[in-house]
């Protein structure tokens, strides 16, 4: 078995065991499932509002299996994304503090394997419980509009994934360039937010991943654009461009005074 | 013998501040040496930088591109969701070698029976066993142990210093302690360093043995004209006692008791000070103070 193969399965035997693959299902089934309930709730709160109020479906629309898709959208974008940064923003940063690196490195294994099987591990677990997580959620929003196969529902939960893989690597990233646990945490929701307030500039939102997220509603009802595209392009490029450059140039030594 | 490992006006800085002032020194293929110092003298920076984990600021270390080095740091760190049999598995899977060194290498920690116990479960004492077994299980030809037995119960330090013992002339091992009546038992070489500076760097049969001091303290005066008469060596008088250093004290032992014996020569008391490497660690670390 290569080296490479060795830390694959390593990584994603922690990933099992440390429980984080059981935690990372449990919070996608759970929005899964909390997505579509809440649309349905919240058409239910506009319908007994409209009754009171005069028909406010004229002004916010009735919601449909689409306002699922939104939902799921917004939860995964933010609250899921702060699980991941909570769970994996030390991962290459805490082997190389506590050692385990270094006895990896004395066996024979190469920093780009290292980092590569983190990432891939990470990558693996993420994939694997959305696709269970999907299928709640198809269900959940079926049982609770009749329909949940909007047009181009596929392109649009691609899209999401893509934005869970940018952070996936992102916070691996951040985490081989940081000296310590904490710095690497703190300096993911400081990227994060930063890259949020990117996607108020409209000239440039399409350039970051942020905007994957935001024409939900756009590409369901069928209007994929140049711009959607971009984004998706140019999140591709991005990741790799962050893969590229933790491979050159993320160092194996903490120079600082108390070494490791 | 064969040098294995040389180190050449190893410096380290940070900023303004030594840490490492231009040590150099060497190891021979499988002898096991004690590197000695108190806390800050530079010992775990020394080790690191030997097995490429921190950076030097200059010199040099010299060992065969071949030569492999396995380190265990002070608190050893493993993948603790692993048991201890996966864990070595895993390190002899990256070496692309069969598991069939598992058993010897448990056998010879003394964790045959604990095999299957998870790392996180396991007591300091067997963590550090475990520690030794992941650092031998692919047979280095170095093997650096910085403090193996720092927080260790007498029984568990005495079982490391065993398993020590028992890989002596398997490889060549570096390891720092501040047990160093253990020390004296299984090191070949005896290194004391202190504020980045090498104090000592001796065989242990050049130093541990040096310099043990006799003292006999004689009834009267006549007595020790009588036994200065028959003993050869140096001596010194103050009153009623003398003072024999000596190299082997065995023989001068021997020889003082015979005299002793033959002349009918009663003494009050015949006490022996070993020069040890306690008193000669604690007298280098002063020097240098």
């Amino acid at each position: 078995m290569s080296n490479f193969k060795c830390l694959l399965k390593k990584d994603l035997t922690s990933i099992f065991r440390t429980k984080k693959f059981l935690i990372i299902l449990l919070v996608l089934i759970g929005f899964a499932i909390i997505s579509p309930i809440s649309a349905k709730i919240l058409a239910e709160l506009i319908k007994i509002l409209g009754d009171e109020m005069g028909d406010l479906t004229t002004l916010l629309g009735s919601a449909t299996y689409i306002d699922s898709y939104v939902q799921l959208n917004g939860n995964l974008a933010e609250m899921f994304i702060f699980i991941l940064i909570i769970m994996f923003a030390g991962s290459i940063i805490k082997e190389k503090t506590k050692g385990t690196y270094f006895v990896l490195k004395t066996n024979g294994v190469k920093k780009q394997e290292f980092i590569l099987s983190h990432i891939l591990s990470q990558i693996i677990a993420v994939t694997v419980t959305y696709i269970i997580s999907l299928i709640f959620f198809i269900l959940t929003t079926l049982i609770l509009f009749g329909e949940a196969l909007p047009k181009n529902f596929l392109y649009s939960l691609f899209s999401l994934y893509l934005f869970m893989i940018f952070f996936v690597v992102l916070i691996n990233f951040i985490s081989g360039f940081s000296k310590s646990n904490t710095q690497s945490m703190v300096l993911n929701f400081s990227l994060y937010f930063g890259i949020l307030i990117l996607n108020i500039f409209t000239k440039i939102k399409y350039f970051f991943p942020f905007s994957l997220t935001d024409n939900v509603i756009s590409v369901l009802n069928g209007k994929i654009t140049t711009n959607t595209n971009i984004s998706i392009l140019t999140t591709i490029v991005w990741c790799i461009i962050m893969i590229v450059l933790l491979l050159l140039f993320s160092k194996d030594k903490i120079n600082n005074k108390k070494g490791y | 013998m064969e040098k294995i490992l040389d180190i050449k006006k190893l410096t380290k800085k940070y900023g303004d501040k030594v840490i490492l002032n231009e040590i150099s020194f060497s190891l021979e293929k499988g002898e096991v040496c004690g590197l000695l110092g108190p806390n800050g003298a530079g010992k775990t920076t020394t080790m690191k930088i030997i097995v490429d984990l921190l950076e030097k600021t200059s010199g040099e270390i010299i060992y065969d591109k071949d030569t492999k080095i396995a380190y265990l740091q002070d608190v050893p760190q493993f993948y603790e969701f692993y048991t201890i049999k996966e864990y070595l598995e895993f390190l002899l899977s990256l070496n692309k070698k069969n598991f069939d060194r598992v058993d010897d290498i448990l056998g010879l920690v003394g964790l045959k029976n604990e095999k299957d116990k998870e790392i996180k479960k396991l007591s300091r004492g067997l963590r550090q066993r475990v520690g030794i077994a992941a650092s031998i299980i692919n047979e280095p030809d170095i093997l650096i142990l910085d403090e193996p037995v720092s927080a260790l119960d007498p029984i568990g330090r005495k079982e490391i210093f065993d398993l020590i013992q028992k890989l002596k002339g398997k490889m060549s091992i570096i390891f720092s302690s501040h047990i160093l009546s253990d020390v004296e038992r299984v090191c070949d070489q005896i290194i004391i360093i202190n504020k980045g500076n090498i104090l000592l760097n001796k065989k242990i049969s050049e130093i541990a043995l040096n310099n043990n001091i006799l003292t006999i303290d004689f009834i009267n005066e006549e007595d020790i004209n009588k036994f200065k008469k028959q003993y050869k060596g140096d001596i010194t008088t103050n009153g009623n006692t003398i003072e024999i250093k000596t190299d082997d004290i065995n023989n001068t032992e021997l020889e003082i008791f015979n005299i002793l014996a033959n002349k009918k020569i009663n003494v009050n008391s015949i006490s022996i000070k070993k020069n040890n490497l306690e008193e000669i660690f604690v007298s280098e670390v002063n020097k240098n103070e």
